[in-house]
């Protein structure tokens, strides 16, 4: 099978699980869960805390894609838009949680510590670095996760956050000094 | 520094774009179950309508078995009551042509008898005085208490006869005693004029005429010339009880004549006089609803827009299951009119299409996404992105409208008693006022979604008249209680727009049921 063809039959039986899911066919819709939960609670883990509550986020996300799955209209893939839709869901949970969005603690680089130039090699364990962005505050890790990962402008971010925008810097910027920080810590003694 | 810091940005992207972790086995559960209980909700509120229809159908059709039954049961009576009736008049009518045949046969004999002479008369007299004597021997003649005492009915009556008794001569004899029925209502009267009876002797009938005859102890009868006696008189019946039979027959028609009344029509009944009263019913209706769009062109420069502004309003939106519940007193002043009133309260519900909402100015001068629906609009303002400006248009998804009414009726009522069920159409006018409204709907863009509520909508009138019918099919299950069925239409006189793009007028279909106390 070509390419072209090996496409073509991935877009016809996509639509087939499609067509499933919004007749109420509950294979289709465990088709659908099955093809998507692994790369979908990956992203969740990002946004959560902890495994626990990434599994909540996964659940209520797939909970909108069964509801809304009737919206997406085929413009993108379907992977995005279901991306699109974890994404929601995590914020859901700190949307007009402000208090929690804004630091407590405000980091200082002044007072910190120069650090070596440092070089991020890429050998770092995925599982690491998710633990390392759930061990910063929801201010934090939502603000650079938005920003890293989706490539929202700090003006999209504080409108989604219903934050200021520079709010939104200002939690970018300690959120990787604080990375930054413990990935040298980490290089230094070998954990994190 | 900054290099750095891109550099722990692509770290993190490619650790992010790879990283995968499969979920447990509970979450597919409990998104299972959510999914089979949102299944279940969707279900039920596909179905509640059909369900409804069926509970409604199912009473419609008990009803109508009921009444049924009831109008088999009244047949059967009737047509045992025509049968008695149908023997009762042949009976009658086989004696009459009887008598009739008697007479012609004994007209002839008499023609041929026509030598009678003296000496045979005063054998049958003397016959007669024997059989009389023996009578009272035996004491078989019965008391007749004339006119005032009411006994039971019969037994004979012996006329003596005058020896010279001529021809067409009205004899006169002593007034005997004889005891038969009357009605009260005769005994108060002291009606004689029907008072008849049929003495029977070997040869000939005597009727009596009148009780009260030229002297206190004393009747007058007439003779009968026409029923032969002996073909009448039985083997080993005696005078008295065949007088009996006779005066029996007679009784029973004076019975009859005196209950028809001296101009022989059936008496009235006592109308039961009719006495006004009240009644309370409380009931719950299903209402299917919708809705007639005018065009209000008071705010488009064009028919066009408002034509198709209402084309849209109309398409988008389905009128949901809708339900009333109320409570309705009612003056019976006559026994068929009667006057309602009450409180009625609604709750209508309307699904509408996701639309597209378009910023525009509200009245305080602050721009927000304005919400249109056939009942009025309202603004949004999301709490996500960037504050609207005039023409930024947002999604919305699929909202529910919410519309609570209490309606106060005043109908005019015509009742049709039918033994147990009775049927009154009733048909009048209703002031309505919308108490609430509102509205729910999600907000949407790419990435966001946001739950809003819309209470009170603008553009809507408090308060509208209406016209409403109804069609009440009452069951009595005692003296006091009534079940009622009630199928019934509404339909709004007055807008409930006001200075908006469309003039709505709702109406709807309802069907109910209730209880009726009776005070």
């Amino acid at each position: 099978m070509s390419l072209e063809e090996t496409g073509l039959y991935l877009a016809n039986s996509q639509q087939t699980i499609i067509k499933g899911c919004l007749s109420g066919d509950r294979s289709a819709q465990a088709n659908l869960y099955n093809t998507y939960a692994a790369k979908m609670l990956g992203v969740c883990m990002w946004y959560a805390r902890n495994r626990e509550e990434a599994e909540e986020i996964l659940q209520d996300g797939f909970m909108r894609v069964f509801k809304y799955l009737h919206t997406y209209k085929g413009e993108g893939s379907l992977d995005g838009w279901i991306h699109k839709v974890m994404v929601s869901a995590a914020l859901t949970k700190y949307r007009n949680k402000s208090a929690l969005l804004v630091p407590v603690i405000e980091f200082n680089s002044e007072f910190h510590d120069t650090y070596e130039e440092a070089k991020f090699d890429a050998h770092y364990d995925e599982r690491e670095l998710v633990k390392l962005i759930q061990t910063l505050s929801p201010a934090y890790r939502i603000v650079f996760n938005l920003y890293v990962f989706e490539g929202m402008k700090h003006r999209e971010i504080a409108a989604a956050l219903n934050i200021s925008e520079s709010t939104s810097k200002s939690n970018l910027a300690d959120a990787r000094k604080i990375l930054q920080a413990a990935l040298m810590s980490k290089k230094k003694t070998g954990t994190l | 520094m900054d290099k750095n810091l891109h550099n722990i940005d692509d770290l993190f992207s490619k650790a992010y774009n790879s990283f995968e972790e499969h979920p447990t086995d509970a979450v597919w559960e409990k998104l299972s179950t959510a999914l089979d209980k949102d299944d279940a909700e969707k279900y039920k509120k596909r179905f509640i309508g059909w369900k409804r229809i069926a509970v409604i159908l199912l009473l419609m059709l008990s009803g109508l078995i009921i009444y049924e039954s009831h109008i088999i049961t009244k047949r059967k009576k009737d047509i045992a009551i025509t049968k008695k009736k149908l023997f009762a008049d042949s009976l009658h009518s086989e004696k009459n042509s009887q008598v009739d045949i008697r007479t012609k046969n004994y007209k002839n004999s008499l023609q041929e008898k026509s030598s009678l002479n003296e000496s045979a008369r005063s054998n049958d007299i003397e016959k007669r005085n024997t059989i009389k004597k023996s009578k009272e021997e035996n004491q078989s003649s019965v008391q007749l208490n004339y006119p005032q005492k009411q006994e039971d009915q019969s037994i004979g009556l012996l006329a003596e006869k005058k020896p010279s008794l001529k021809k067409n001569e009205y004899p006169v004899v002593k007034k005997q005693q004889l005891t038969f029925k009357r009605s009260r209502g005769d005994l108060k009267k002291n009606n004689t004029e029907n008072v008849s009876t049929i003495v029977n002797t070997d040869k000939e009938e005597f009727k009596i005429t009148n009780t009260q005859g030229p002297k206190d102890n004393e009747i007058l009868i007439k003779r009968i010339p026409v029923i032969p006696a002996e073909p009448l008189k039985r083997k080993g019946d005696d005078l008295n009880s065949f007088a009996a039979l006779m005066l029996l027959q007679s009784v029973l028609e004076l019975n009859q004549n005196l209950t028809a009344g001296a101009d022989g029509h059936p008496p009235l009944n006592n109308k039961k006089t009719f006495r006004p009263y009240w009644s309370l019913t409380a009931f719950g209706s299903n209402d299917w609803g919708q809705y007639t769009l005018n065009n209000d062109v008071q705010d488009n420069n064009s028919s066009q827009q408002g034509e198709d502004d209402k084309e849209e309003i109309y398409s988008r939106e389905k009128d949901d299951i809708s339900f009333s519940a109320g409570v309705v007193a009612t003056r019976q002043f006559r026994s068929r009119l009667g006057l309602k009133t009450g409180l009625i309260f609604s709750n209508t519900s309307i699904n509408i299409n996701p639309q597209a909402m378009y910023a525009s100015k509200k009245p305080d001068g602050n721009i927000a996404y304005k919400y249109i629906t056939s009942s009025g609009y309202g603004f949004v303002n999301p709490e996500f992105g960037l504050p609207p400006s005039v023409g930024d248009s947002i999604w919305s998804s699929e909202a529910q409208l919410n519309m609570q009414t209490l309606s106060i009726p005043v109908l005019l009522s015509y009742k049709m008693n039918m033994k147990k069920f009775s049927l009154a159409p009733s048909a009048g006018i209703t002031v309505n006022f919308i108490l609430n409204t509102k509205l729910k709907t999600e907000v949407t863009d790419a990435l966001n979604r946001e739950s809003v509520i819309i209470s009170g909508l603008n553009g809507m009138r408090n308060v509208y008249a209406g016209l409403m019918t109804e069609l009440n099919l009452q069951y009595t299950l005692n003296k006091s209680w009534s079940f009622n069925f009630l199928p019934g239409f509404r339909h709004a006189l007055t807008p409930i727009t006001r200075n908006y793009i469309v003039k709505t007028y709702p109406y709807s279909f309802t069907i109910g049921a209730g209880i009726t106390y009776k005070f």
